[in-house]
């Protein structure tokens, strides 16, 4: 079936106490609690090692600790966590324009129409989670597919840690019923004493009555419930960041070595993203390069730039050199660009003492662009280019912007099929 | 190789080479001062092979010799020993230098002495007789805007001119930039200069300098070799490899008039922009100056959290205008100046501005590049 909305609810397993866990070798495997050991603190994250002793969020360090004294109890830290939190967020920007923050260890992704880009949504769970691991040292997410939010956070839930589970738009009632209504959206203790007095003990109970009758008992609350029992919740995705960069990047078909061919992707990527920086009127204040080779490691090297620049010749002339940072021992598999530090139309933007030497490269690609504007994009190209048969796989171009609506991700389709 | 040199002696050799020492390089000996002890005292050298010091340290020598010793361990035992002299021995054909002072004992492992890579030494020639505090002003006025990055050749450096004057006088002149900003000092000096000079001079050796001339009274002198800049004064002799690359040509680029021109307190200015760039951006602290009639009004602002202005007296020339700027570039300036008052003498908002002295005969002048602002 083809899915009408795809959302990606991303969950990371017992963040902080992961943390602490990946940086300090000699607390993995013990039972572990976040929070402070004086006074009234809280167990803010348990580890899975600890679980088992029924502690948990929230729960007074004391009683968590009569229950598991053997734990080990570690003071947050949360710049850390913040600092792993963003390199988390990166990665899901990866994927999706459209990614909604919930707290440091919680995303949405929307990810409607990305098929094409990155397989069935198992396959595209199955990406995320190990760009996660990779982009950490191995912390672990669940994830949770569905066509809405609400259940693409339920399924998030439904095998921690470390779950994927995807439920198809046209299940996700079934998948549904069989939960304790405590596992509804905005249903606190409270509420579930309600629902629980009021007869309902499983979300499916309050998918099948009748509304007139769940109004009555529940007021407002009853239909609102009944509506995401139903697996109706039309909320989007909203992202509230900024654009961080702007990237191009290509899975090859047959991993290479040759520094040439690579040079060369790296060619089409700079102008390919010079062009959107212009379309945008936005300049890039640095680049950045990504290499992952046939054995999965993915390595980058970034620089800035001494004066911003939207000229994709200019970054192509940055990136070139960073090759030489790069082991070449093993074939790469894919090879990406990005330019990141993005300034935008009314960011203040430092003048350079030295400059207008750019000018003459900004009026040449800028007539580059004209042309192909309206002779398609094969009208021009740069000699250098006009080498190989090159594009291997579609190219996969992406923008981190949170401001970016569904009309630009089409734009960004439309680019990608110009490459199939 | 046998000696007996003063704690405080020893303290004041190595602590002025840890910041020349390189920890992290892939030849081991360059985190290593070389020791030689002689009749007449003890020389300490310490290199990272681009900038090079060279010290005298009274010693009393019992047996000549040579050895390599790390920087930073040397130094810790110093500071850490209990009495106040202690004592070196190698024996013969060993590499381990035995260091004692009272009951507390070393045995360090030393790299031989002939591996230690040759440093450039004042050597023959006239020099340029330069006062310390010359020497400071000159480093600190430009130390602050030669840019950090080592990839921009030419602009890693600060540029150097020496230039002969009519009567028997010679202008120094340092100039940096990392091309959003340049600052210039110039210093005259008696004493002759057979031929008009530009060099550039790498970041680390100036920061390194800075620090000697602080202690310490007398000249300095410096002479200039093809690959060398050596700056000495009594028995100490600091050497940095010239850089290699094209300084800009900054003249170019130093606004020759103004349409707008401020005068106004640099101690006003300066604690109005750092109260108001709390406001800013920390990127790149941009704030806007709205200059008019009789006012420079300082503002910043940002969406996400808020806004901050300050008024100052000023005497304006010229047109209202609005202008932005790096606040931070601006304060770098002014706190590097001397004087009460400063001139801003501004073109337009797209054009280098220049930031001098309000009074004196000052030889130095700061240009800023504006920010574009919405």
């Amino acid at each position: 079936m083809s899915w009408p909305r795809v959302i990606v609810h991303a969950d990371m397993d017992a963040f902080y106490a992961s943390v602490e866990q990946l940086d300090d070798p000699s607390l993995r495997g013990k039972p572990l609690l976040i929070g402070h050991r004086e006074g009234r603190g809280v167990v803010l994250t348990a580890s899975y090692e600890a679980r088992p002793f029924k502690v948990g969020s929230a729960m007074p360090m004391g009683l968590a600790l009569r229950r598991c004294p053997q734990a080990v109890v570690v003071p947050p830290r949360f710049s850390r966590y913040t600092e792993i939190s963003r390199k988390v967020m990166d990665v899901f920007a990866d994927f999706s324009p459209q990614v909604e923050a919930i707290s440091l260890d919680e995303a949405f992704l929307e990810m409607t129409g990305t098929e094409h880009l990155f397989g069935t949504p198992g396959q595209l769970g199955r990406r995320v989670k190990e760009a996660v691991r990779e982009a950490t040292g191995g912390l672990t997410v669940s994830v949770g597919i569905s066509g809405t939010k609400y259940v693409a956070k339920v399924a998030s839930d439904f095998r921690k840690p470390d779950g994927l589970t995807v439920v198809r738009p046209d299940r996700a009632r079934e998948f549904l019923a069989p939960l304790p209504v405590r596992k509804l959206w905005g249903v606190g203790p409270k509420t579930e004493e309600r629902l629980l007095a009021a007869g309902y003990t499983l979300v499916g109970q309050l998918a099948t009555e009748d509304e007139v009758t769940l109004q009555r008992r529940l007021g407002n609350l009853g239909p609102h419930l009944q509506r995401l029992a139903l697996a109706q919740d039309p909320r989007r995705v909203m992202s509230r960041r900024r654009a961080k960069s702007i990237g191009s990047e290509r899975t090859l078909r047959k991993d290479i070595l040759d520094r040439e061919a690579i040079e060369e992707h790296l060619r089409q990527s700079a102008e390919s993203i010079g062009r959107r920086l212009r379309k945008k009127n936005m300049l890039a204040g640095g680049v950045r390069v990504k290499l992952k080779t046939s054995s999965f490691q993915s390595m980058s090297r970034q620089t800035l730039l001494a004066t911003p620049t939207d000229v994709g010749q200019r970054l192509y002339e940055e990136a070139q050199p960073m090759l030489d940072h790069f082991p070449f021992d093993e074939p790469f598999r894919l090879i990406g660009m990005a330019a990141y530090d993005i300034i935008r139309p009314g960011d203040p933007v430092q003048m350079d003492l030295f400059g207008a030497q750019g000018a003459q490269r900004m009026a040449l690609e800028r007539a580059m662009d004209a042309v192909r504007d309206t002779f398609g994009n094969d009208a021009v190209t740069r000699a250098e280019n006009l080498s190989k048969s090159m594009w291997n796989t579609p190219n996969l171009d992406f923008v981190e912007d949170a401001v970016e609506d569904e009309a630009h991700w089409d734009e960004e389709e439309a680019e990608w099929q110009e490459w199939e | 190789m046998e000696f007996r040199i003063a704690k405080d002696e020893l303290i004041r050799a190595l602590s002025r080479v840890q910041g020349i020492v390189e920890k992290r390089s892939t030849n081991p000996i360059i985190a290593n001062v070389l020791l030689e002890a002689g009749s007449d005292g003890m020389k300490v050298s310490a290199t990272d092979t681009e900038v090079s010091l060279v010290g005298h340290y009274t010693i009393e020598c019992i047996q000549p010799g040579r050895l390599t010793l790390g920087a930073r361990q040397l130094y810790e035992i110093a500071r850490l020993v209990p009495t106040d002299t202690v004592s070196f021995r190698l024996p013969e054909g060993s590499f381990l230098m035995e260091i004692s002072s009272g009951k507390a004992q070393f045995k360090v492992l030393g790299l031989a002495a002939d591996d230690y890579p040759p440093i450039a030494e004042g050597g023959d020639g006239e020099g340029l007789q330069i006062e310390a505090a010359d020497l400071k002003a000159l480093v600190d006025k430009t130390l602050f805007s030669i840019s950090g990055d080592d990839t921009r050749t030419g602009l890693n450096g600060a540029h150097v001119e020496v230039t002969e004057l009519a009567g028997g006088r010679t202008h120094l002149r340092y100039v940096s930039t990392d091309g959003h900003r340049l600052s210039l000092a110039g210093r005259k000096f008696s004493g002759n200069w057979t031929a008009d000079r530009s060099v550039l001079l790498p970041k680390k050796g100036l920061a390194e300098l800075r620090k000697l001339v602080d202690v310490g009274d007398g000249p300095w002198s410096l002479l200039l070799s093809d690959t060398q800049a050596v700056f000495s004064r009594g028995s100490t002799s600091f050497s940095m490899r010239l850089l290699e690359g094209d300084f800009p040509d900054y003249k170019q680029v130093v606004p020759g008039g103004w349409q707008r021109r401020i005068l106004v307190q640099r101690a006003h200015v300066s604690q109005a922009l750092k109260r108001v760039s709390i406001l800013a951006s920390e990127k790149s602290h941009p704030v806007r100056f709205h200059i008019s009639d009789g006012t420079l009004i300082i503002t910043a602002k940002q969406p996400e959290t808020g806004e901050a202005r300050e008024e100052l007296e000023a005497q304006v020339e010229g047109q209202d205008l609005e202008i932005g700027f790096n606040a931070r570039y601006f304060l770098d300036a002014l706190n590097v100046m001397d004087t009460d008052s400063i001139a801003i003498e501004i073109g337009d908002s797209l054009s280098p501005c220049l930031v001098r002295p309000g009074e004196g005969e000052a030889d130095e002048l700061f240009v800023v590049m504006p920010m574009r602002l919405e």
